[in-house]
């Protein structure tokens, strides 16, 4: 058995003096987080392990991470407890805590065409994938030997010769993994350029959120409707082949 | 389907259904009765091997009537007994053939209903006959009783032949853990084949199984 790395820690705390508050802007986004001031330090609480590592997190100056077990907080990878745990503080989340700033009107900006591409691009954190793009020729093999239990939990769809298989656990074959978000499927590893513009997108190409959108590594996207969607069983693939 | 075809009609309502109607209070049914139902079976047995993994068996018509047979009868005793019957031999016989992946999964079709029935007899009546009889002769379609609590005598050996046959074996386990039939991990050869099925995912699956 693999040792549990995170030993049962679900969220780390970051520590940074209230000079350096304009560092956070990169995770003001991230609506899981809460953030308290203490005198001269910034508390912000609510970092999930799998955003610990990621580049937003690690690139923010002087700061100090800690974990918390019973009353008080270890500096990450330290043995002996270094504060008290917090408890008095007011805890807020983090986009109000962090209101945004409009700059000055800028009379000589000439940028007001340019476009956002919507694109994905490689991310580090690490999500659980809920979807499978599976060429039928491995299906073909494998499906009609699933025990029932494997099967129930998943539905499926056939896109361009491929089934694209949804739920958890996923079938352990060979194939494109991908992450759902909304009603997005990322490939696995990939996350949207600017994840915020993700609603607008949706409202775009998917008005009434009858489809699933999913994308693809070259920023192309295919849509496929929720209604479409089976249930899978042995024999509803093998009257679909 | 003929109007007057009680048995199959019994067997029709209870295969879409699965309610029990019954059309006369008589227990009697005539070959040609049988021949219809039998047909029936097979549709149906088609219709369910779609979704068996691996190559369905063969279907087994003698198997599958004998299993109708014996829960319509079963169905008839517990709802009319006008008269004690005097020739019980003539509607409950012990299945003769030999026992096969075929001969459980088409027997199944109707057996797999007849748990309930034991247990409504049981309710009226702990020591009537029927129970008694309807135990002995399902004791050996051991696919059709699993999740019912009752009780089994597995020859491992015999079974160890039958899951000679992947699909039966699948099927077989689908089922041990779709009913979450604890008791029945107690064996060996069905406890093995339950942790392959489910694999590193058995914690999720089924919490109480301990592989």
């Amino acid at each position: 058995m693999e040792r549990d790395l995170t030993q049962g820690v679900t969220e780390y705390w970051l520590r940074l003096p209230s000079k350096y508050k304009d560092k956070l802007a990169q995770i003001r986004l991230w609506k899981s987080l809460r953030m308290g001031t203490d005198n001269d330090d910034i508390w912000v609480r609510g970092i999930a392990p799998s955003q610990l590592n990621s580049p937003e997190i690690r690139s923010i100056p002087f700061k100090k991470i800690y974990f918390q077990q019973d009353n008080a907080l270890f500096l990450l990878g330290g043995n002996l407890p270094e504060e008290r745990l917090k408890t008095s503080l007011l805890w807020s989340p983090i986009h109000k805590a962090l209101p945004v700033e409009v700059p000055d009107y800028n009379f000589n900006f000439f940028g007001v065409d340019a476009d956002i591409d919507f694109k994905i691009v490689p991310s580090s954190i690490e999500r659980t994938a809920a979807a499978q793009l599976i060429s039928l020729d491995t299906l073909d093999e494998i499906i009609p030997k699933m025990p029932a239990i494997r099967l129930k939990q998943l539905s499926w769809v056939i896109a361009d010769e491929k089934a694209l298989i949804i739920g958890t656990p996923l079938l352990s074959v060979p194939g494109k993994a991908y992450w759902q978000t909304q009603n997005f499927l990322l490939p696995a590893g990939y996350d949207f350029e600017h994840p915020e513009l993700s609603r607008y997108f949706n409202k775009k190409v998917n008005q009434n959120s009858n489809d699933i959108i999913v994308m693809q590594r070259d920023n192309t996207y295919f849509k496929i409707a929720k209604e479409n969607i089976q249930k899978l069983t042995i024999s509803g693939y093998r009257l679909s082949r | 389907m003929s109007l007057q075809n009680n048995i199959l009609q019994t067997i029709h309502h209870l295969r879409t259904s699965g309610q029990f109607v019954l059309y006369s209070n008589t227990p009697k049914v005539s070959t040609s009765e049988l021949n219809d139902l039998a047909d029936f079976l097979a549709q149906e047995y088609e219709n369910e091997s779609l979704n068996y993994p691996y190559d369905a068996p063969a279907f087994d018509k003698e198997a599958a009537v004998w299993a109708a047979k014996t829960i319509y009868y079963a169905a008839q005793f517990l709802a009319h007994r006008l008269e004690e019957p005097k020739n019980l031999g003539k509607f409950f016989e012990n299945f003769k053939g030999e026992l096969s992946p075929s001969v459980l999964l088409s027997a199944d079709l109707s057996l797999r209903f007849l748990p309930f029935i034991v247990r409504e007899l049981e309710l009226i009546d702990f020591e009537d006959w029927l129970v008694k009889l309807l135990k002995k002769n399902i004791q050996q379609f051991t696919y059709s009783i699993i999740g019912h609590d009752m009780e089994v005598e597995i020859n491992e050996e015999k079974l160890a032949a039958l899951f000679q046959n992947d699909c039966f074996r699948t099927v077989f386990t689908d089922r041990v853990i779709a009913k979450k039939d604890i008791s029945l991990t107690a064996h060996k050869i069905i406890h093995e084949n339950v942790t392959i099925q489910l694999g590193e995912h058995a914690n999720q699956f089924w919490r109480a199984f301990v592989s």
